[in-house]
């Protein structure tokens, strides 16, 4: 189907319309941008205030001309647009496929030209119709013709509403102080009060009470209006107009008003002052012969001397800490103008948010308070429950307060939130501890759970893996709760912060595994390799997970069988009793409640025992002296005396058979720990001795190669050298990995190939950095064949691309040029070497003889080594968290050993030495993990006790400070300046203590130390 | 003349009567002094019957004297009545001479120490008895051992007793003892005991030492037959078979004159033990088995030689308990060569002074002891043993070892215990399927499920809604386990759910002749007797429920409803 073909004139006349159109839009909109403009420039006047004449005058000359200049231009558009040759001329622009065409036709739509043919112009009018067919009016007048003039006036009307809003007078007033019909403020107060005595050039002096602490302030030039706190003295100065022989000053609040007099100076200049006590206004009076005449009343506002406010910080609201120990909020006290004392307080009744704490009330305890007052203070802890007067067992809130130094007014205090506190006595603390180490096994038994019953590998590859970590951050969510509402709970050097931070450590290090592995996949599945890492992490979190509930279970086992053991002793001593008393007495009675109630305490005790088979015992015995009891109780109300007696006899025997057996399991425990402790320790003594003779033999090593070898600077230089090959060439192959695995048209063949590379380059790395020349040479050797094997298969690859017409893969002919390089890299590496062994076989006799006796003597430590490893072995599991690193450093040891042997024996005496050096580290390693599982035992075993302790039925008394083991890391505190005698000898000992060394540990501390100088 | 033949005469008569009188004199002391000798050598043979014959002839005087009340005080405590032998010694103690105190007073002192200890033990013991036996217990849940103790003795003396050529006249008795402890006290014979080198230990005795090491819970001696109660221990064990196991040395010690070597003993015991309830058959464990299977492999069984004196000397535990299965399986062997008649055989043969080895041998039909085990090592050989590499039950008494203590695989493996440990506090927080991993990793692939595992593995499949799976795991267990009375016990439970009442019946039977002291087991038979129509037998555990709730005899029972 064909478009009828357009009339050209038609065509021609449209765009004349719609010219014509455009135009009228612009002309409206700069009719209206010039109205704007108009109003601007009167606006202008007004506010600058120029003569109305002049107003006048410029507003008639640059509202003409721009009317003018605006009218010629619309005119003018508005007759051209209405030219057809000029829409012809323009369409022609648009499309030059008219080729003149359209100007032609529309030259000629009024007449032809003689002798042109009609035919002609008929075929011209057909093809400039088919092509117009194709043209829209808009491309020869787009929208943007208007478009820009329209914005500009919007936006200039937007600006006169904003402005008719905003300033200060309306257009109409300023219209209307153009046509003279208005007057100006001045002009029209000076008509409504006649008596105004107009006051200017007003300064104002503030002398700020002593205690602020603030310079004298003076204000010229202004409103007359003052701002200050109370107490403030202001002094006045201010001219009049007209001359006045006396005035007053008048302060008025609501008090009522104040008279003060006026010093005049050559009758105009004013000179007074008042003090700000509260707030209202002044003005001053000028008493006149007609009466009294006025100046403007300026305000007096207070500049309020607020109460200081205090921020507390805590890990809860509710605090259970011991009644000696330092309570674990850090405080912050500001004020506008300084604070002379903070204190922390009970927040009884003698404690008020309005009135700060009633100095004569108990409870209170000063936490600073500075010498010269400070506008901000800030503190750790610095107080316990016993420096306010709390009692074990007590429990109320507390406040820090903080007073300020308002001289005036007095002193007014500002308190901080209220935090809860219970005090714990050491019963207390025992409980505490018990029933947070309940709460984390069971939390991370669930978490165990969670893990064990998952299904794994995760499914939908790496989103199915977002969300699975997802789900594992939320089941670790209940762990950190617990390790923020124990606040003190979970330090690293307790067993029970061992186990949540190695929980911690591999979960982050497995959720870290997965985001990394979404980054390298970019969505798809996990690579193999990838999913093991991830098979190994997630193993590691559940074992870290076991170990912690072990480790837990365990404690809460030993201190239940203490507690059981306690019970089962106090139960059959209290049968004892029970049994030599006449039983138809009424005590025998009493004692008789006490020992069933005592008897049901053990059987819920046993219950924490477990499942087991001593439990299992336990518990019948129990339930068997329970029975008993009841019998004896029932004959008792029976009146059956005799047989009481005997039941009773019986019931004795009974518990005190059970209070043995299970002392007896007790005893044996305890000798099983003592033993495992002493076999731990002589390993540990056996270990630092091993590493000193290994560190010794190191050192003769090192002797032999300076007297033998070659220059030892040389050989470092080529083992440096050495180094840096490998590392770059490790790098490059490294590098190439990666893009050959993100590329997709590489195939798996090439992939593993160049992976296989890179774990060669990995192999010879560690090689070369462990100085041993014989790996060394090997695994070079065998990157070697493996990097001609990956040549060999990029080759055939990319051959067999060419064929299928592929084309090549983008960094095909680099990659090849990586291998080939690498292959020479590598025989360089393995030349110097193979050098480097060659200078060794070529020691004198001399050395290889000493060599060799070195070798013997390290395979001496080796073989000792060895019979540590099998007690190691047999001890590690022994102990209640293992001993994580023992193992593991020891064979690391006897590795390092075997290397160092088998170098010496070739008198290889760098690499000898390297490993020598090596075994020692790692027998430090082996070392320290032994007594890190001793310091956890001994920790764990205390902990047993002390949870035992709880039912020994002590009654809660305070304890002294420092009186027995602390379970809680002491908060340190930095000496404040009021506790010196003078500031002098603060600020000496501080410089004194700047002055000295500190542990890497307590660098932080020590540059607050300094800050707090500065600040005070 | 006459005067001097009457005199002569006279004298000559005076002189008979004289020497008459002094010969009567001199036999009767004589006699006296044989009937002591008689009496101890009675003893020392383990014939009480003997003994008591010859004691009954000795006159009051005799009685009276030193020795008199030292064989008095010393057959009393054979007898078993220690009240009296304890008030037999101290008189002798108190009435020996200044003089003889050097002499006898040590002996004395430690029979009063010994005899006193005795009695304190077993001082308010009640008991169960017939005309002929007598079984004492502790008050208390013990009580619940008597009646069954007593059909026990009844039941040897009927089935295992004509073996042995009859069982003593003197009446046989049983003392199960509460505790470890209890147990060595009363069977303690202060024996000094001794380090490596041979110095004496302070603070125990040899017998306490070889009990503690052993695992000794039974013991025939001083006539009487001293057991341990399954109270002793956490979970029970089969003490029914041993007391027939004792009751059996008893019987050979006093047909025998307890010439009887250990190996045999033990063989005869062994091999007999299960008669009493009409099995035949020589039971030896399933980890039995596997030593036996693994010795036969190496060539390494354990010599008649080795096993003496003592089995309790062997090296080791597998040691003795090779040496068990050996001595069991060759009586076992004599048996079915020579008949039941080859025991008796061999035990007169024995008595009558022959060499146990080729009395044994000629028992069962051989002329030579070596042709006989050859036999035997052919006989041994043919037999099925289980080829699972299994571990035997450890001993534990009195609480004095962990909760894995009585798992054979657990108790050695801390590493496997820890999961078990683990997968515990899981099924304690109800997390089943959790725990199942955990057991599972407890597991070696290359063992057997061990019998705690079996039970805890169980419990999950069940809690799992997998019951035949729990079901086919707890058979296995039995099969290889079969001291273990809380498989037996869950096992029941899961029979009892399905219905199968009769073999639920005897699962439950089983767990309660190995830990008749859990009152679900008594309460879950009363509901099934009494579904089968047993009501007798259902009674029978109702009134041990009532025991077991009250620790003892319920308020109006009396001794004699027992």
């Amino acid at each position: 189907m064909t478009t009828p073909p357009v009339s050209i004139y038609d065509l021609l006349k449209t765009l004349v319309r719609r010219e014509r159109a455009l135009v009228l839009i612009r002309t409206l909109a700069e009719a209206a941008l010039l109205c704007c403009g108009v109003v601007c420039v009167v606006v202008t006047l007004a506010y600058f205030d120029i003569a109305r004449a002049t107003a006048l005058g410029a507003v008639a000359v640059l509202s003409l001309g721009s009317f003018a200049y605006w009218a010629r231009r619309s005119l003018r558009a508005w007759a051209q647009s209405g030219r057809v040759t000029r829409q012809a001329a323009l369409a022609e622009a648009v499309n030059p496929a008219f080729r003149g065409r359209l100007v032609l036709l529309a030259e000629r739509s009024a007449e032809g030209r003689p002798g042109e043919s009609e035919a002609l112009l008929a075929l011209a009018e057909r093809r400039a119709a088919a092509l117009a067919a194709d043209l829209s009016p808009k491309e020869v007048h787009p929208p943007s013709f208007w478009r820009s003039a329209v914005w500009r006036a919007a936006i200039a009307l937007m600006a006169v509403g904003v402005f008719q809003l905003a300033a200060p007078y309306s257009l109409q007033s300023a219209f209307a102080r153009l046509s003279g019909s208005q007057a100006g403020a001045e002009e029209r107060i000076a008509a409504l009060d006649p008596d105004r005595v107009v006051l200017g050039d007003i300064v104002l002096e503030y002398r700020y009470p002593a205690y602020l602490n603030i310079d004298t302030m003076r204000i010229e030039n202004s409103t007359g209006d003052i701002s200050a706190p109370p107490g403030t003295r202001v002094q006045i100065w201010a001219r009049t107009a007209e001359s006045f022989s006396s005035a007053r000053l008048v302060v008025s609040n609501a008090e009522g008003t104040v008279r003060t007099d006026v010093l005049i100076q050559e009758g105009r200049n004013l000179s007074s002052s008042l003090e700000v006590v509260d707030a209202g206004s002044w003005k001053i009076v000028f008493p006149t012969e007609a009466g009294e005449r006025f100046s403007a009343e300026h305000v007096i506002a207070l500049d309020p001397d607020l109460a200081p406010e205090v921020l507390v910080e805590a890990p809860a609201d509710r605090l259970e800490v011991a009644f000696d120990q330092p309570l674990p909020v850090q405080w912050t006290a500001r004020d506008d103008y300084g604070v002379v004392r903070v204190e922390a307080a009970l927040a009884g009744s003698a404690c008020t948010d309005a009135g700060g704490c009633d100095e004569t009330a108990a409870g209170r305890f000063v936490l600073r308070e500075p010498l010269d007052p400070t506008r901000q203070l800030s503190g750790a802890g610095g107080f316990t429950p016993s420096d306010l007067g709390m009692l074990p067992g007590d429990e109320g809130s507390i406040v820090i307060a903080a007073y300020d130094n308002d001289a005036v007014s007095g002193a007014k205090a500002g308190l901080s939130r209220r935090l809860q506190v219970l005090v714990l006595g050491p019963r207390g603390q025992q409980t505490r501890r018990a029933r947070m180490i309940r709460q984390l096994r069971d939390r991370l038994l669930i978490v165990l759970a969670d893990f064990l019953v998952e299904p794994w590998p995760v499914r939908d590859g790496n989103q199915g893996l977002a969300r699975w970590s997802g789900t594992v951050a939320e089941r670790m969510e209940p762990i950190e709760a617990l390790a923020e509402s124990y606040w003190d709970g979970f330090t690293p050097d307790t067993f029970e912060g061992t186990a949540v931070v190695e929980v911690q450590r591999t979960t982050t290090a497995l959720l870290g595994f997965v985001i990394e592995v979404g980054k390298a996949s970019d969505g798809g599945e996990p690579s193999r390799q990838d999913q093991a890492t991830l098979d190994t992490l997630r193993d590691e979190v559940v074992v870290a997970l076991e170990q912690a509930v072990l480790s837990l279970a365990r404690v809460l086992r030993l201190q239940a069988l203490n507690k059981v053991a306690q019970l089962t002793r106090s139960a059959a001593e209290r049968a004892d009793e029970l049994a030599e008393q006449d039983a138809s007495a009424a005590a025998a009675r009493a004692q008789l409640d006490r020992l069933q109630r005592q008897l049901r305490q053990l059987a819920n005790a046993v219950k924490d025992l477990g499942t087991g088979e001593m439990s299992a015992f336990i518990e019948r015995r129990t339930k068997d002296g329970l029975a008993l009891s009841q019998e004896v109780r029932r004959a008792l109300a029976e009146g059956r005396v005799d047989d009481a007696d005997v039941l009773s006899d019986r019931l004795a025997r009974e518990l005190g058979q059970m209070a043995q057996s299970v002392e007896d399991m007790q005893a044996a425990a305890e000798q099983e720990a003592n033993e495992l402790m002493q076999q731990a320790q002589d390993l540990g003594q056996a270990l630092a001795e091993l590493e000193e003779e290994e560190r010794a033999l190191a050192e003769e090593t090192a002797d032999l190669r300076e007297r033998f070898g070659k220059g030892t600077s040389d050989w470092a230089d080529q083992w440096q050298e050495l180094i840096r090959q490998a590392t770059a060439l490790n790098t490059r192959m490294a590098s190439a990995s990666e893009r050959v695995a993100a590329d997709p048209r590489r195939t798996g063949g090439e992939k593993n190939r160049i992976a296989d590379v890179v774990d060669g380059t990995m192999g010879l790395l560690d090689a070369v950095n462990a100085r041993n020349v014989v790996t060394g040479i090997e695994r070079a050797m065998g990157l070697e064949r493996r990097l001609g094997g990956l040549a060999t298969v990029l080759e055939t690859y990319a051959m067999a691309r060419r064929a299928r017409g592929e084309g090549m893969v983008e960094g095909d002919v680099a990659l090849r040029g990586d291998a080939r390089t690498s292959i020479e890299d590598v025989r360089r590496i393995r030349r110097t070497l193979q050098s480097l062994d060659d200078d060794a076989q070529n020691l004198p006799a001399e050395a290889l003889t000493a060599a060799q006796a070195l070798s013997r003597q390290q395979e001496a430590l080796r073989e000792r080594g060895e019979g540590l490893a099998e007690e190691a072995k047999k001890i590690a599991p022994e102990f209640p968290m293992g001993a994580p690193g023992l193992e593991e450093g020891l064979n690391a040891a006897l590795e390092e050993m075997t290397r160092a042997v088998q170098g010496l024996e070739s008198a290889r005496l760098v690499e000898g030495e390297t490993a020598e050096r090596a075994a020692a580290d790692r027998l430090a390693d082996a070392r320290r993990a032994i007594e890190r599982a001793m310091r956890d035992a001994q920790q764990m075993a205390q902990m047993s006790q002390e949870g035992a302790g709880q039912e020994q039925g002590s009654e809660e008394q305070p304890r002294g400070k420092r009186e027995g083991p602390e379970m809680h890391a002491e908060m340190m505190e930095i000496p404040a300046p009021e506790e010196f005698q003078t500031p002098e000898a603060y600020r000496k000992a501080l410089l004194e203590g700047m002055e000295g060394a500190v542990p890497k540990e307590f660098e932080a501390l020590k540059r607050r130390y300094y800050e707090e100088l500065v600040l005070q | 003349m006459k005067s001097s033949y009457f005199s002569k005469s006279l004298c000559v008569a005076a002189l008979f009567c004289a020497g008459v009188s002094t010969f009567a004199v001199l036999r009767t002391a004589v006699a006296q002094e044989s009937d002591v000798v008689a009496a101890q050598r009675c003893l020392d043979r383990a014939d009480l019957s003997c003994a008591q014959r010859a004691f009954s002839r000795l006159d009051k005087s005799t009685l009276n004297s030193l020795e008199g009340r030292a064989i008095a005080s010393r057959l009393a405590f054979y007898e078993g009545e220690y009240a009296r032998a304890v008030s037999e010694i101290r008189a002798a103690v108190e009435e020996t001479p200044e003089g003889d105190r050097l002499s006898r007073d040590k002996s004395y002192q430690q029979m009063l120490a010994h005899y006193e200890t005795a009695l304190a033990v077993t001082t308010d013991y009640e008991s169960t008895e017939d005309p002929k036996h007598a079984v004492r217990f502790a008050p208390g849940a013990d009580m619940i051992l008597g009646e069954e103790g007593l059909e026990v003795l009844v039941a040897c003396e009927r089935e295992i007793a004509p073996l042995l050529g009859g069982s003593p006249d003197h009446k046989i008795v049983v003392e199960l003892f509460p505790t470890a402890d209890a147990f060595i006290d009363a069977s303690d014979d202060r024996s000094p005991a001794f380090d490596d080198q041979g110095r004496v230990i302070e603070g125990t005795t040899r017998w306490r030492r070889a009990v503690q090491t052993t695992g000794v819970i039974g013991l025939s001696k001083w006539t009487r037959l001293l057991v341990t109660s399954p109270r002793a221990k956490p979970r029970g064990y089969d003490w029914k078979d041993t007391l027939a196991h004792e009751y059996i040395h008893l019987v050979v010690a006093a047909r025998s004159a307890d010439r009887v070597p250990v190996w045999l003993q033990e063989g005869l015991a062994k091999a007999l033990e299960s008669r009493w309830k009409g099995d035949s058959s020589v039971k030896i464990s399933p980890h039995q088995e596997t030593l036996l299977r693994e010795a036969l492999a190496a060539d390494d069984l354990v010599t008649l030689e080795e096993m003496h004196p003592s089995m309790a000397l062997l090296p080791t535990a597998e040691r003795a308990a090779l040496a068990f299965a050996q001595v069991a399986l060759m009586v076992e062997y004599a048996i079915s060569e020579g008949g039941e008649g080859a025991i008796l055989k061999t035990i007169d043969a024995v008595r009558d002074g022959a060499d146990a080895k080729l009395a044994l041998a000629e028992g069962a039909g051989f002329s030579e002891f070596s042709a006989f085990y050859e036999g035997w090592l052919t006989y041994v050989r043919a037999l099925e043993l289980t080829s699972g590499n299994l571990s035997a039950l450890p001993t534990v008494l009195d609480a004095s070892g962990d909760d894995f203590a009585e798992d054979p695989l657990l108790a050695e493996r801390k590493d496997l215990a820890d999961f078990a440990r683990l997968g515990d506090l899981l099924m304690d927080a109800d997390r089943p399927l959790a725990a199942l991993v955990e057991y599972t990793k407890a597991t070696p692939p290359e063992e057997p499920i061990s019998p705690l595992l079996a039970v805890r593995l169980a419990r999950c499949h069940l809690a799992l809604d997998a019951p035949a799976e729990a079901t086919r795991i707890l058979e296995e267990s039995v099969r290889l386990y079969p001291e273990f009375a809380l498989t037996h016990k869950l096992l029941g439970d899961l029979l009892s759910r399905d219905g199968a009442n009769i073999r639920a019946i005897a699962a439950y039977r089983k767990a309660h002749d190995l830990n008749p002291y859990d009152a679900e087991i008594q309460s879950a038979l009363v509901g099934l007797y009494e579904a089968a129509g047993k009501q007798k037998l259902a009674d029978r555990h109702a009134r041990y429920g009532l025991i077991l709730a009250a620790a003892g005899r319920p308020l109006g029972a009396s001794a004699a409803q027992n």
